[in-house]
């Protein structure tokens, strides 16, 4: 196995940095818990830089960062959820009289799916990885990583849908 | 060793009723049942409670249901590209026809999540590692960059100040030329040597003789202060004269425009109240000029403006010195 040497690390840390930040901060929606768990990640990916092939980097990062972000997210679930709700229905009610675009509307529907399904989908859509490579960020099963993206799209349009109605 | 017994015949029994059971067991199941015809007589008894499905229950949304599920599932399967191309060209046949199917699609196809690339990590040059310079590179090569393009812009600059100040030099230098060729001409032609003579004798001549050379160019040439530079805004309808020459007369200071052909009107002017201004407006062309500086010259000698046609060639030589330090 032939590792990175320092040159293709901070190659990585140009290339995927901001992608992993983004995937982060997209399913955490805190910029300060973000820069932790990619800074986290990285040092890890540091540390078995010599065991980690440049093509494997990526995933290796993505599925450290995936999996820091569910550590966290256990321990501030509670919170999570009620600050959740609040900005979903703040939003809707600060909304309603406006044309939103439709990207702030998905933001609101992504706070709305469980952390498994914004996970998956957004693994999808950021960076178009397969379902196999989704599910070996994630250490769901390939037909589990199916199912989810499957709810997860029937409830974002759902949510569409919802939010139309809503602002009719 | 026999496997069923008195204690487990009934899940035998049933796994025969079910077909689950090997051609082994079977066997064995039947010499069970022989060698106990009591147990035989139970299980064969018709009384024996079977339950029978009762088929005429159905579900009555069945197919409102399958047909969501269907529709939804294969609509996904569109969006996510995992579709046959069979599969595909059926769904789109079927989309296409229907147009709740299409806007369901269209809804479907806007869950699409697009990353806000705006979205940048602020930290990335800590995460690196190695020299300052491997941190910073990028903040190198900007500082770099912008210091080359100060420079380059610098010498620019410098070219065009050495470009315009050249062309003015030139302008300057055949005015120069001019009046070496004037003095040499005035030894061989003798209306000249008197008129010299005149100049040098007429010293308490009190007519003033202003010179100004300037050229439409860049405002930041560090023109000389004698160099009116305050007529050049005025003269843009000129433009496209090759030389304009400019008289006036004190009393009279509204310029008057001319051309080199029309210089000799102001010969019987009073030699003591003309203001004597030579301007060019473009940079001509270098024949033009030579022309309208020999016309102006030739006039001033005419006119015999004594001491004046001195500060004309002091205030030239001034202006040669000042441009040339």
């Amino acid at each position: 196995m032939c590792g990175m040497n320092t040159k293709q690390y901070n190659i990585v840390v140009d290339k995927f940095a901001d992608s992993v930040y983004r995937f982060i901060l997209s399913n955490i929606k805190d910029e300060f818990l973000a820069q932790d768990i990619v800074q986290d990640s990285f040092e890890k990916l540091w540390l078995n830089h010599e065991n980690i092939e440049f093509d494997k980097a990526k995933s290796f990062l993505f599925k450290t960062a995936y999996n820091r972000m569910i550590d966290n997210l256990r321990h501030i679930k509670v919170v999570n959820e009620a600050g959740k709700e609040f900005l979903l229905n703040t939003n809707i009610q600060y909304n309603q009289n406006e044309q939103m675009e439709l990207s702030q509307i998905l933001n609101l529907a992504l706070l709305k799916l469980n952390e498994t399904q914004r996970a998956v989908v957004l693994l999808r859509d950021y960076e178009g990885y397969t379902y196999e490579e989704i599910s070996e960020i994630t250490g769901l099963s390939e037909s589990q990583v199916k199912v989810y993206i499957f709810r997860a799209r029937q409830n974002l349009k759902n949510f569409l849908v919802s939010y139309k109605e809503i602002i009719r | 060793m026999k496997k069923i017994n008195l204690n487990n015949y009934p899940k035998y029994w049933i796994d025969f009723l079910d077909g689950k059971l090997s051609h082994d067991l079977e066997n064995e199941l039947f010499d069970f049942l022989e060698k106990h015809p009591g147990i035989s007589s139970e299980l064969c008894d018709p009384d024996f409670p079977v339950i029978v499905p009762n088929n005429t229950i159905s579900y009555d949304y069945k197919n409102e249901l399958i047909s969501e599920n269907i529709s939804s599932h294969l609509l996904i399967s569109k969006l996510e590209n995992i579709l046959h191309d069979e599969q595909l060209k059926l769904l789109d046949d079927k989309i296409s026809k229907d147009k709740n199917l299409t806007e369901e699609f269209d809804l479907y196809s806007k869950t699409l999540i697009k990353p806000n690339l705006k979205i940048k990590y602020p930290l990335k040059n800590e995460l690196k590692k190695g020299s300052v310079f491997v941190k910073y590179e990028k903040l190198f090569y900007a500082f770099a960059a912008t210091i080359s393009i100060i420079f380059i812009t610098q010498f620019y600059l410098g070219y065009i100040k050495k470009e315009l100040m050249d062309n003015y030099r030139e302008i300057q230098t055949i005015t120069a030329g001019l009046n070496s060729v004037e003095s040499s001409n005035k030894t061989e032609d003798p209306r000249h040597t008197a008129e010299n003579n005149n100049l040098t004798q007429d010293k308490n001549d009190k007519a003033q003789v202003n010179t100004n050379v300037s050229k439409k160019i860049k405002d930041d040439i560090d023109l000389p202060e004698y160099v009116n530079e305050k007529n050049i805004s005025g003269k843009s309808e000129f433009l496209e004269n090759l030389a304009t020459i400019e008289i006036s007369t004190i009393e009279n200071p509204i310029n008057y425009n001319i051309t080199t052909n029309d210089f000799y009107e102001f010969e019987n002017s009073n030699k003591e109240e003309i203001l004597f201004t030579v301007e060019i407006v473009k940079t001509p062309k270098k024949s033009k000029i030579k022309n309208a500086l020999n016309t102006a010259q030739d006039f001033v000698q005419r006119i015999n403006l004594g001491e004046k046609y001195s500060n004309l060639k002091l205030a030239k030589e001034n202006l040669m010195l000042a441009i040339l330090e």
